[in-house]
Formats: structure tokens, C-alpha cells, sequence
């Protein structure tokens, strides 16, 4: 892997962590509106604001990447043909649209009082930025890369991330006081998002697999350093289980039950990703010379 | 949606090599560096070793059955160039020679064409922080002299000529070991292979000298 490479982990890990607060606040949003807990306690602005710091240094974390980035003023040039100007417009988009979200609900501007079309907009270009980003990704002469594993494992990304993190967002917003109770559907709705991504995730490792077994090559496949893969799976399989028994515990607790947990879940989960990506960049070995 | 180029009636110049002669001497790499005075790691025009064989039982005794190769390999300035389909900045353009060129001023090196290449043929000058890669020396074309790696080699495996007139000359040839299948990107150029050659994809085959010709920047 190359160490230029780096900043496109943390870009791909961050916008996708933020598609997924989008669209998964957006589906929980559509069963609780009744109760109206999300506005009652502000969660949308927390994950609106959120949402768009993280944006923001995703794509400041981004033009680290590139070695003239004054030049990124022609990314959009080739909207006909490269994924990587389409990637670039629609994170554009996506980040637009958020501020909008943000705009709406903080200053409550006259026109854009319909905060759910924007959010079903952002929602839908958050899903459009992440199987762009996917496609772009799926070059037909990189064999590790170029298969459904990789578009699997990013909208995988998308709600593991997007899920915890949204759940962090919650526990941090609520504190003491939440009445957790009232919100055990969405924390649910949640848990099930985010175990449904763990089961995708360890399917996709068999799919994973046969792409970079590919031996038709004329270079010698690389491989990432095994501490990498240790670090990935012990992270993940520590995170998950730690979330598993907080969820558990909460169940029995109608007051907010030990949100270190929760944080220090979503820190592991998060790390994990960060190895289990640096991993996929590090694969990449094209067929030819 | 692709553009086919040669579709449009344009020219497409491609390169020849004669695998069959070549003596692996890298005398057009050389030759290459220095006309274009290109950075340190950096080779637009590179010599693979490629080699393979085993034992083979001969009477009662096993002998060795072992045979090599080379290839040399710069832009085949492809009639598909994924370069310039993955460029967001359009800073790659194909000329009305059929010549794949990049435009500096527009390049933000994102490096994305350099994964898209199934040659290798897209270098990162570090230095400048763009990306770089053969001209097909553009500027001896336009003086009516051939490229500097052609005049430069010792056993005249190299030339050019239109792609359809090579084709029709050498035949149809562009998917020798390392090269990768043509359909990927429609090189433009024709390889006589050599008589021991094998074929894009070979899995009994490896390039013996690849910590001389890649290019870490």
C-alpha cells in the first residue's frame, strides 16, 4: 500500500460513516415520527451538524491525496466517463444537501421548511455517492477489486458505521435524562441495522476472497501485513460483542446504561474498519504489467 | 459512454517490436531517459525479462527445460485508453495521431489512471507531483524523425507505423506474456513474438526482473 493512499482510507471510511447517519436517521426517522423523539430531544440537528463536520473533514482529509490539488478545479471535467469526476460531484451534492438539512433546522429558513424532502434527497444521494464510490473502485483489470465484495463491503461500511455512530449520537444527546423506554424502538431498529451489516460483512469475506486468489496475473499478488488482519478482526469481533452485551443490558435498565460502552464499541468498530480498508487498498494489483 | 477513435476515421499511430530478436539490451530505455530527461524510478519505456520452464525427464535423466524472453513495452497509446475514460479532469487527451498525451497544467495527481493501466505505462513524477508518460516523442514526429527508443536500438526490433497497416503486415498480435488480454483496452501495437512465447495470462511465467522496472514514487 501506498502511503499516499492513506488519506483515501480515512476519506472513504468518513463519508461513508456519514451516508449511513443520513439514510439510517432517515428510515428510523419514518417509525418513530409519531412519537416525535427525534425533535423533541434534537437529535436532528446533532446528526445533521454531525453529519456535515464529518463531511467536511472527509474532504479536507481527501485532497491530502493529491500531490496538486489546486488542479482539483477540472475534477468535475469528465462527468462522461470517469466514476472518479462522478464520486466528486455527487460528494459535492451530498455535502450541499446536508448543510441544507443543517440550514433547515437550525435557522429554519423560509423555502426549505420541508426538511424531510431534503432529507429523503440526501438520504438517496448519500446511497448514489456510495455505489458510485463502489464503482469506482471495480476496475476491470484489478481482480481483488473488481467484484460485488467490494460494493457489498462499502454499503456494508455504511450501516455499521452510520448505525453506531448514530447510536453514539443518541447516548450523547440523551445523557442521564433520556428516556430511554420511549426509544428502545429506534435503538432496535438500530442494533438490527448494525447486526444485519456484521452478517454482510463476514459473508463478504468468502466473496473477498476469490477476487484476490485471482492467479492470471503477471505481477506477484501483495499481501497486508498479517498485524493488520489481526488488528481488524479482534477490533471487530470486540466492538460487536461489547455492543451486543450493552444492548442487552439496557434492556433491563430504563435509565441509560454505561454509554463508556458505547463509545468505546464504536471506537473499536471504527479501527477495525480503518484495518479491514487499509487491507483492501493494500490488495490492489492490477492483471498486465 | 466510450469514444472509439479510429471509428471517427483518425490516424492511430502504434508501436512494432519484434520479440523474436530482441537481445534484451534496454539500449531504447536508456535512450528514452535521456531524450525526455525523465525523473529518478521513472521509465516510459520499460525491458521485461519474462521467463519460465521446468524439468523434463529425458531417458533416465531429468534436464532442464527453461526459456526466456523479452519484452519492451512503453504507452501502447490504446485505441480504449482507460487513462483517459478514469481521468476526472480530462487532463489525458488522444490526439489526431491517435497519441494518448497528458496535459500537466490540468493533472491533479490523483493517480487514478496509473490503477487503470494494464501496462504500466502511466509513471508519477514525484517531483513534479503529475503524472507522466510517453509522447511517442511528438515533437521528433513532427520533424519527421522517429521516436528516440526506435533509432536507439542496436537489433532494429522497434518502429511504428499505422496500426492497420502493422496489422496487416505482422498480423494481429498484442497479447504475449506479461501483456494483459487486448480486449481491456485495444493496444495499438503489434509484437512478433518471440518462439518461445506464451500467452496474456500465463500462469507458468513471471517477470524475473520486476525490482528493476517498477516505479515506487
Amino acid at each position: 500500500m501506498n502511503s499516499n493512499e492513506w488519506p483515501l482510507v480515512f476519506f472513504t471510511l468518513l463519508s461513508q460513516m456519514t451516508a449511513g447517519i443520513i439514510i439510517i436517521s432517515f428510515i428510523v426517522g419514518l417509525f418513530v415520527r409519531n412519537s416525535e423523539l427525534l425533535s423533541d430531544f434534537e437529535l436532528k440537528r446533532n446528526y445533521f451538524f454531525v453529519s456535515l463536520v464529518l463531511m467536511v473533514i472527509a474532504l479536507a482529509i481527501s485532497f491530502f491525496h493529491l500531490s496538486a490539488p489546486l488542479q482539483s478545479v477540472f475534477a468535475l471535467a469528465n462527468l462522461q466517463t470517469s466514476w472518479l469526476s462522478r464520486e466528486i460531484f455527487c460528494m459535492s451534492m451530498f455535502t450541499f444537501l446536508i448543510a441544507v438539512c443543517c440550514a433547515a433546522v437550525k435557522f429554519g429558513i423560509p423555502g426549505i421548511s420541508g426538511l424531510p424532502y431534503w432529507h429523503i434527497a440526501a438520504a438517496f444521494t448519500g446511497l448514489l455517492l456510495v455505489w458510485i464510490m463502489a464503482r469506482l473502485y471495480m476496475i476491470p483489470i484489478v481482480p481483488a477489486w473488481n467484484n460485488y465484495a467490494t460494493m457489498i463491503g462499502f454499503f456494508t461500511s455504511i450501516f455499521l458505521l452510520g448505525g453506531v455512530a448514530l447510536l453514539v449520537i443518541l447516548v450523547v444527546t440523551g445523557g442521564k435524562s433520556f428516556p430511554f423506554d420511549q426509544l428502545k424502538p429506534v435503538m432496535w431498529a438500530l442494533i438490527v441495522v448494525v447486526s444485519l451489516a456484521v452478517v454482510a460483512k463476514l459473508l463478504n469475506v468468502f466473496l473477498f476472497q476469490s477476487g484476490i486468489s485471482f492467479t492470471g496475473g503477471s505481477l506477484p499478488p501483495p499481501e497486508a501485513p498479517f498485524s493488520w488482519h489481526v488488528i481488524h478482526v479482534i477490533f471487530f469481533v470486540a466492538g460487536f460483542f461489547l455492543l451486543a452485551y450493552w444492548a442487552y443490558s439496557q434492556m433491563q435498565h430504563t435509565e441509560l446504561y454505561r454509554p463508556q460502552m458505547v463509545y468505546l464499541s464504536f471506537a473499536l468498530l471504527f479501527v477495525s474498519e480503518i484495518f479491514g480498508r487499509a487491507i483492501f487498498y493494500a490488495l490492489y494489483y492490477r492483471l498486465g504489467m | 459512454m466510450r469514444n472509439k477513435l479510429t471509428e471517427m476515421g483518425k490516424k492511430q499511430l502504434a508501436f512494432y517490436f519484434d520479440s523474436s530478436s530482441c537481445s534484451g539490451c534496454k539500449t531504447c530505455q536508456v535512450a528514452c531517459k535521456d531524450k525526455h530527461d525523465s525523473g529518478e524510478g521513472i521509465l516510459w519505456r520499460r525491458v521485461y525479462e519474462a521467463a519460465g520452464g521446468d524439468w523434463v525427464k529425458d531417458g533416465n535423466a531429468w534436464v532442464p527445460n527453461v526459456y526466456s524472453y523479452y519484452i519492451s513495452m512503453a504507452c501502447n497509446h490504446c485505441v480504449e485508453p482507460l487513462c483517459l475514460y478514469s481521468c476526472p479532469n480530462n487532463a489525458i487527451v488522444k490526439n489526431d495521431d491517435g497519441i494518448v498525451l497528458i496535459e500537466k497544467d490540468r493533472c491533479m495527481g490523483c493517480r487514478y489512471c496509473e490503477w487503470n493501466c494494464p501496462y504500466g505505462a502511466l509513471q508519477f513524477d514525484k517531483s513534479q507531483g503529475v503524472m507522466t508518460k510517453c509522447t511517442f516523442c511528438d515533437d521528433y514526429l513532427a520533424e519527421g524523425k522517429k521516436p528516440s527508443c526506435i533509432t536507439a536500438c542496436p537489433m532494429r526490433v522497434l518502429d511504428i507505423g499505422e496500426l492497420e497497416e502493422l496489422e496487416k503486415e505482422h498480423g494481429k498480435s498484442n497479447e504475449i506474456f506479461p501483456m494483459p488480454r487486448a480486449h481491456y483496452t485495444q493496444p495499438a501495437i503489434v509484437v512478433k513474438p518471440h518462439r518461445d512465447a506464451r500467452m496474456a495470462e500465463n500462469v507458468e511465467m513471471k517477470i524475473d526482473n520486476l525490482e528493476e522496472i517498477k516505479n515506487e514514487q
